[in-house]
Parts: C-alpha cells; structure tokens; sequence
C-alpha cells in the first residue's frame, strides 16, 4: 500500500526514527503525496514557510537565489526532510527547491507538521536532537575550517 | 448560592411546594375515612349490629349536627340518610371504600406527578443558577475551574440533587401525616394497641437507622479495600519480571490473599448486617399483628373492643411500616445530598463576582473621547510577584497606543487590566468619570475591547463565532416573554444588528465579510464557500448560470493547461478522487436516509451490491482500511488532538470497529460477517477515496466491478428512488453537491502540486464575472470550525476572534497577542487593515519591537514590570 511505503521512508530519516510505525502512517496520512514533473519548483526562496516536504521518489535540487544568479547548493534524493527549518523557524524559505527528475514527495502543511510536534514529545525531543546533531556538525566542520594546517 | 440546600430549595419553590403540602392534608380525611369504612361493613353489615331488634333496613349516611348545649341543645338533622336493607347496605358500604380507594389513589398521582415536576424544575433552576454563576467569575478565577469537572458537576452531579429537591419538604410531609394518620386511627379504636404500635414504630425509627449507619462504614471499607486491592495486582503485574527473577510469587500471591481475606470478612459483615436489618424490619411488621391478635382478641372477647375495629387497626397497621421505612431512606438521602449539595455549592464558591446585570437596566458607556485615566495601577499575580508595577497615565482618545516591551512584561499585564483579563489589581482605571471596574461585561465590551492570543471559538459555524461579538444585548422581547421557556429563534433573537451597524442579515454577513478581509482570511471564506452547497431557494436563473459557468471553467482550465487538475464525472468510468460511495451512485443523496449508514442499509442498493456479488469485497476494503486505521491511532486515547484531527475514524467509532474486527476474524484467518458487522465494514469503505487515503484498496478489477453496479443501479432504479439522489448530469446542477464540484463537474486531483490554488483562481474569476462572489462569501460563512475551532487553522482562529472584535465595533480595541498566529509579513498587514478600520476610535497594540510601533500616537515602553510614557501623543491641532 502507498502509505506503507510512505510510512517506511518516513522511518529511515533520522528525525523519525523514534516514532512508531503506526504515527507515521498517521502523519503521511494526513499529508498529501504530490507527483512533480522534472523542472517543476517545489518553493521559491523568500515565500513562506507554508510545508515541509519528504522525498519519496526522484531527487530535488537546492538553489541559493542571488543578485547574480541562481547556485545550485545541495541535490538530495530519497528520504530527505525539505523545508522544516523554515516552518519551525517560522521564517520565510531560504532557498529554492526543484524537481531534478520526476518526482514523489509527501507534502505535510505546516499546522499538521506543527501538531504532530506539539502532541507527540518523543517527535519533538527527536527534533531537539537532529538539530542539536546538526549544530555539533557545523561547529565541527567550523573548527576544522579555522584550524591551522599542520 | 445558598449554602444550605433546603432553604435554596424553598426559595425557588415554596408556592409550589405549599400547592403540593396543601393537597397533602386535603388527603388525610379521605384516607382516613378509607381506613375507618372497613370497620363499618364488618361491624354493621357483616356483623349486622345495625340490623339488630329484627330490621330489615337500616339508614345510612345519615347526618346530624349536634348543637352546643349553651343554645339548647338537641340536634338538627342535615341529611335523613339511605334507608337500605341488608345487601345493598353492603354494596353500598363497598362501593364507598371503593371510591374512596380511587380517591386515594388520584391524591397520590397528583401529588407524586407535581412532585417530580417540582424536582424536575429545581434541578433546572440549579443547573442554569451554576452555569450563570459560572459565567459571572472572574477572569482569575474562571482559569482555574477545570472545564471537564464544572461540566461533569452542572451535568452529572446535581442530578440526585434535583431527584431530591422534589423530595425535600413534600416526601417527610406526606410520609409523616400519612403515618401519624394511621396510628391515630389505631389510638382511636383503642389507646392500648395504639402504644403496641407506637412502641413497635419507635424501634424501627430508632435502631434501624443505627444499624444502617454501621453497613454505610462497611460499604466504604469495602470500596477502600476493592481499590486497594486492585491497586496491588496492577502493581504486582508491572511488576512481575522482578518477581519472577526473584522468585517472590508465592511471597505475593499470599500478600493478596491477605487483602481478599479482609475483603471476605467486611462483605460477610456486611451481608450478615444487611439481612440482620432486613430480619427485624420484616420481624417487626410481622410480631406486631400477634399482639393485636391476642391481646386485641382477648380485648373483643372481653367487649372492650368489637371485632371490626380490631380488623381495622390490623389493617391501619399494615399500612404503618412503609411510610416509616421510606422516612428512614428519605433522612438516609438527606444527609447523603446535603453533602453532595455542599460539595457542589463549594466548587462554585469564590470571593469576587462579576456585576451581575438583569439586561434592562445597563450604565449609559461614557463618550467615545473621554481618555483614559490610569491611576496607580499595580498588578501582581496570585503568588505576589509584580508584573506591573505602580503606573499613571492619562491617554487621550481616539488615537493609536503602542505597548512595546518584551512578552511576559508589564505589557501584558497592562493590557489585560484594560480589557478585564485580569481584575485583582490595586489602583484605578476611568474612562472620563466612569471607573472600569464598574461596568458590567455588556457595557464594558463596547468600551473596551480585548482580543488576545486565546481565540476562545465555540462549537458552531464562523458566523455563529463571529456574530458572538454583537449578542451583548438583552433583546427585549428575550424578557418579555417567558424567560425559562424553550425559545427556538434564540439565535436570530439575539442577533443586534444594531451594535454592529446593519440593518438585516445580509448587511450583517457583509460587514463580516469585510471584518474578515481586514483579518486575511477573506480567501480561506472564499474557499470554505466553494466547498458549501446552494440553498434550495436559489434563484433558478443564477443555477442556470452556475451550469454555463461549469462550460467557461473546463474551457479556461482548457486554455491555461490546467485540465489534469480536475477527473471529470464520466459515468463510464471510475473516478479514483471520489468516495466509493459517490462512484456506486454516480450522484449524491438529497436525503440524509441515503448517506451513510442509510445508503449501506438501503435494500436497493444492497441487492444491486448482492447482484454483483460486491458484498464481500466491499466489506473485506473496509476491514483493511479499520485495521490501518487502528494501528494509526494505537496507544492514543480518544480526546488525543491528532486522532480528532487526522484519523480517517472517529474517536468514538475505535472501540466499535475494534470489536467487530476481532468478530470477522475466524481462528483460522478467513473473514465472516455477520449481517451487523458487514454493513459497518461496507460503509467504512464507502468513504475511501483511493487517491487522497492511499491504501491501495481499490485496483482496476475492482473499479471496473463498481462502474458495472452503478449501471445497474441505475438501469433498475425504481420510481420512488429517482426524487431521492440527484445524479451527476452535465447540463444541469446538483443542488446537494459542493458548488466547486458542480463548477469543475468533477473532483479535484489529489497528489498534484497547487492544485487547489490554481483552480480556486479560475474558479473565483468566472464567479466574480457572473457576480456570484457574495454569494459564495456568505456560504463561506456558515462553515463549521468545530469544537474550540479544531477544524480550522490557528491563524483562521485568530483572524475569526480579531473579526468578531472588529463587528461590535468598540471605542476601544486592544490587541494583544493576537496576532502571534500570523507570520511576521502577515501580522503587518493585518495591523494596519485592522488600524484603518478603527480609524476614529482607539486601538491599543501590544508589540515587542519599537520600530513597529513608529506611527503610534502613544507609545509606552516596558522594562520588566516598570512602564514609562516614551511619547507623549501630539497635541490636538
């Protein structure tokens, strides 16, 4: 079944991997899976934080919008959370996401997003701690960044 | 609230309850007669006393007055009386004690009927005196009432209160002189048997209330044991891997044996005391007639008493024991609901009320520009930390203020002293000469007026919540007419439209409309109206315009490629973005005994279903779509936010659904549906829609199965069906489908990016072109946000609450937090809608950042709990 395999990649990130399956399903369920064709924009930099978005087929392609153009900065694929830091933020979207190929993603709208936050603590403390694991990554590669070469 | 129950019981009902104490003594004389007539027919027409020296015929009924002995004496004969023989001198006696048993009888009906009215009315008098108390709390103290425990106390637990508050004064009363009747009456045939009974009376008001005490103790213990004990084996459970590594069962099965044992022994005290009561309750009533028949026996045979009084005091004491009884049960619930009664009358117990207004008589509100006067407002909250301290000001109006501090600074506490969050304040807000404090709510509200980060909807639609902000008027035919009856135009009675500046309905939904436009939720009504449904009332030509627009529609989704967005309704084919349901009907139902539940049972469709042998695998869809749906909700309870929101079941179908799945399912895996069970699973599938639920349950051999029963429904449709489901036809309109599928003739297509946008776009140009966009707003109107608005967003919620201010027009309106649901951009926009709006009259905002507050008249600064005046407004040119 559809939400089956929704509900699986749902698991293999990592900031849901503490949930149930059964919540997940739940989530996908009350998300929408949206096919895109190849070149299609998910969000444009700048609009509002209205979704976040999770690859279930195909791959996407990040764009930082600049006064000179347009610099691709990540290409993600299968089981990658788009758009969260936005909507938990509550800030507009920091760069532009499009279909690299054609593809499937779960859409979850921002309230429902919110909610599964709000009311499951395990989903809320998994955030806490992808972000926090994020953090120690930049700070890391910050580090090295800084350190002098031996 | 009265604290004493009986005297709140007598002063909202004493005319009733002397009507009903006054019918009670009219009573006694009948039933006395009713007791003495027995006597009668033994001893004059059975006995034949009145017969005696040879008669054939004695009078009856004949009646004397005796005159008093100062005027003469003798006597002056009323009625001669019947002269009868000896039979229908019987008859007649019998027919007397007939009649008067009927009589008794009717005292009775009446007495306990108005009785249980009387109570049925107390316990509306109570509920409806909590609930206004309720709403007369204050802000303070209406946060700390739980709301599931002030409804469960007006709902559940005043009901006994009400049973009895019938009984209060009546029950005693009656039970009282009916019993008093009855053993004067035996007194009266003899003073020795009368003590007999007496004495026996006595005992049984005496000890068994003493007894009983002893089984009410015994009954506690015994809860307080049951809980205990079933408080250890949930223990002992959760335990058990521990005491399995540790051996210890033996251990605990003997520590639970020890609490059944005491258990044992305080049920067999109790039974022993129980039937102990009963014994000497029965043993009383029965001991009694043995003195009558042997010292009452031995009196007759002696003379001193004849043998129909003594049949009549057996009789007379038979009646005796009951009323006692019940007396004993009536004191026995006194003390029980004097508790309850107080328990109840201490939940709604607080020290400080809101003025309480009668509606008739409300305060003139001061001038729309008196300015305000603060004057040394200090602000604490129930633990004595300060959130405002000591603070003056005074703030011309109309005119713009900006609170600008950071949250949980005096800017709140400000704020909320203005609107009447908070009342527990030292020093004094005016407006010109009128004190704040002294307003009531009605009056206050048009003055000032607060919307903060709580939208508080209610159940009902966004008119309803929004048309909240003008029904602070008591309309006056509300009071002229019976207050406490049942009054089904409320809504429309206490709809002002005056307050709001309207002059009909349609000027009201208008003003809305505009109220919520100021908000930015103008869209969301737009599309909330797309998805209602036209009145039956609607102009035939504007439907004939609808159905030309559904033409412009599919020919501009034609022009701007937009087609795949919309399944056309094409009866050849299945349409996977629509229920089961409407792909078996091809139509939607006019009547509510076609939908749901109704359609599963309705034996047309269940024989085209049987016909296709669709049956079993319809049922067999709706078992996997309950055992997904399950596993989604599993280890939630039903109240959980998400399972309300989210689940394609509903909280209260869980339980349900869960035991008709363990039904179906055999040992061996296959699946038997009862009847009951079949129908249930049938109608969970009818509502799948396999593109928006994804359970992969519906694949083409199955659509094709469908599409075949819908031709066969309708081929064999019978006549009588044809008014009831209006069939998706396009060149005409359904009626009882949403505008928006009647405008696409189609369903919109899940799972495709913008969807709803892009054709809610074409959509509203074609409408506005044909001037239907009002229209479409008022049925945006009447969309339902739920209970405390779940079904719609946070930000629709605050935009409704912001909008229901806006309509009731206020002198004063304070916004504070309330736009915290909105994005920053949209917050911005909202503000200065919302400023434009209340241009002439006064608007308080509280922000935290001072660059927002740039073009306020005023601006107060917060630091903490210390306000400062940062500017002063300019000066009036």
């Amino acid at each position: 079944m559809a939400l089956n395999v929704e509900a699986t990649t749902l698991q293999q990130i990592p900031m849901f991997s503490g949930i149930d399956v059964g919540k997940l399903k739940l989530l996908a369920f009350a998300g929408q899976r949206i096919a895109c064709n190849h070149g299609e924009i998910i969000f444009r930099q700048g609009e509002a934080a209205d979704a976040v978005y999770i690859v279930l087929e195909g791959e996407v392609d990040i764009f930082r919008e600049r006064s000179d153009g347009r610099v691709r900065v990540a290409r993600l694929g299968r089981g990658q959370l788009i758009g969260e830091i936005g909507v938990l933020c509550d800030t507009t979207r920091t760069a532009t996401v499009e279909a690299a190929t054609e593809l499937q993603v779960l859409r979850i709208e921002k309230a429902v997003f919110l909610d599964f936050v709000h009311e499951l603590p395990q989903l809320a403390m998994s955030i806490i701690r992808e972000l926090g694991r994020r953090l120690d990554l930049m700070n890391e590669q910050l580090a090295r960044a800084g350190a002098p070469p031996n | 609230m009265d604290t004493n129950l009986f005297r709140y019981v007598w002063r909202h009902s004493r005319r009733e309850q002397l009507v009903v104490l006054s019918l009670i003594l009219l009573s006694l004389p009948f039933y006395f007669a009713s007791l003495d007539v027995p006597k009668t027919i033994v001893n004059e027409a059975l006995q034949g006393r009145a017969f005696a020296e040879g008669n054939n015929t004695a009078v009856l009924f004949r009646m004397e007055l005796n005159l008093p002995t100062w005027s003469g004496g003798g006597s002056v004969e009323l009625f001669p009386g019947l002269e009868l023989e000896r039979l229908p001198f019987l008859l007649t006696l019998c027919g007397l004690f007939l009649t008067l048993v009927l009589i008794n009888g009717a005292f009775k009906f009446v007495i306990n009927t108005r009785k249980g009215i009387l109570g049925e009315k107390l316990l509306r008098q109570l509920r409806y005196d909590l609930f206004a108390l309720l709403l007369r709390f204050r802000p303070e103290d209406i946060r700390a009432v739980k709301p599931a425990e002030a409804a469960s106390v007006i709902k559940d637990e005043v009901e006994p209160i009400g049973d009895f508050a019938g009984d209060a004064f009546i029950q005693p009363f009656f039970l009282g002189t009916q019993a008093l009747t009855a053993l004067t009456f035996i007194m009266v045939q003899n003073a020795g048997l009368g003590a007999i009974a007496l004495a026996v009376v006595l005992v049984q008001a005496v000890l068994i209330p003493r007894l009983r005490r002893r089984l009410i103790t015994l009954g506690v213990e015994r809860q307080i044991e049951s809980r205990r004990l079933a408080g250890r084996i949930g223990a002992v459970v959760e335990a058990a891997p521990a005491i399995h590594t540790h051996g210890a069962a033996a251990y605990n099965r003997a520590g639970v044996n020890n609490l059944l044992a005491r258990l044992l022994a305080i049920r067999i005290g109790l039974f022993k005391r129980k039937f102990a009561v009963k014994y000497l309750n029965n043993l009383l009533a029965q001991i009694t007639p043995f003195f009558f028949y042997s010292f009452g026996g031995y009196l007759a045979l002696r003379g001193h008493l004849d043998l129909g009084q003594l049949l009549a005091v057996i009789v007379a004491y038979r009646d005796l024991p009951p009323p006692i009884k019940e007396l004993i049960d009536w004191d026995q619930q006194r003390t029980d609901i004097t508790v309850k009664y107080q328990q109840v009358a201490s939940v709604f117990a607080t020290d400080g009320l809101l003025p309480h207004v009668d509606g008739e008589r409300l305060p003139e509100p001061p001038p729309h520009d008196a300015p305000i006067v603060i004057d040394g407002l200090q602000v604490a909250d129930r633990a004595g930390n300060r959130l405002l301290e000591r603070f003056s000001a005074m703030l011309p109006r109309p005119g713009s203020i900006a609170l600008v501090g950071p949250a949980g600074s005096g800017r709140e506490a400000l704020a909320r002293a203005l609107g009447r969050q908070i009342t527990d304040y030292q020093g004094e807000i005016r407006v010109g000469e009128v004190n704040l404090a002294e307003l009531p709510n009605e009056v206050l509200s048009r003055v000032v007026n607060y919307a903060g980060p709580e939208p508080g909807l209610l159940p009902g639609s966004i008119r309803e919540n929004v048309t909240l902000g003008v029904r602070h008027v008591v309309p006056p035919r509300a009071i002229a007419g019976d207050a406490q009856s049942f009054r089904p135009d409320l809504d429309q009675l206490w709809l002002d439209y005056g307050a709001a500046g309207a002059s009909s309905a349609e000027e009201l939904d208008d003003l809305m409309v505009r109220a919520l436009r100021a908000t930015g939720m103008l869209d969301d009504i737009y599309k909330f109206g797309l998805l209602g449904r036209l009145p039956p009332s609607t102009d035939p030509r504007l439907v004939e315009r609808l159905v030309e627009a559904r033409h412009s529609v599919r020919a501009e989704l034609g022009r701007r490629d937009l087609l795949r967005l919309v399944e056309p309704f094409d009866l050849e084919r299945y349409n996977l973005n629509a229920t089961i349901a409407e792909n078996l009907l091809f139509g939607v139902p006019l009547h509510k005994e076609l939908s749901g539940v109704g359609l599963v049972n309705d034996p047309y469709l269940r024989s085209v279903l049987a016909a296709e042998e669709l049956n079993l695998a319809l049922a067999g869809v709706g078992v996997r779509i309950a055992e997904t749906a399950l596993e989604m909700v599993a280890g939630m309870s039903a109240g959980h936010a998400l399972f309300e929101r989210y689940s394609f079941i509903a909280p209260q179908e869980m339980e349900d659904l869960r035991h008709a799945l363990d039904n179906v399912k055999g040992r061996d895996g296959a699946q038997r549906f009862d009847r009951e069970s079949e129908i249930k699973f049938i109608g969970l599938a009818f509502r799948y829609i396999e593109a928006r639920h994804r359970f992969n349950l519906v694949d083409p051999r199955l659509m094709g199965r469908i599409v075949r029963a819908r031709h066969r429904f309708h081929d064999g449709l019978p006549k009588n069906y044809a008014s009831r489901i209006e069939f998706y036809d396009p060149e005409r309109f359904v009626l009882s489908a949403p505008i928006r599928d009647n405008l696409l003739f189609g369903k919109t297509v899940f799972g495709l990016p913008n969807t709803e946008q892009m054709l809610w776009e074409v959509m509203r140009k074609l409408l506005g072109e044909i001037g239907l966009e009002q229209a479409i707003y008022r049925l945006g109107l009447d969309y339902d946000v739920g209970p405390s608005g779940k079904l719609i967003s946070a930000q629709q919620r605050a935009a409704i609450s912001i909008a229901r201010s806006l309509i009731k027009r206020p002198q004063m309106l304070i916004l504070d937090g309330a736009l915290a649901a909105f994005n920053p951009g949209e917050a911005r926009e909202v503000l200065n809608n919302i400023r434009t709006w209340m241009a002439g009259r006064t608007l308080m905002v509280s922000l935290s950042d001072i660059a927002e507050a740039k073009d306020f008249d005023c601006v107060i600064r917060f630091e903490g709990a210390c306000a400062a005046l940062a500017s002063q407004p300019a000066e009036a040119a």
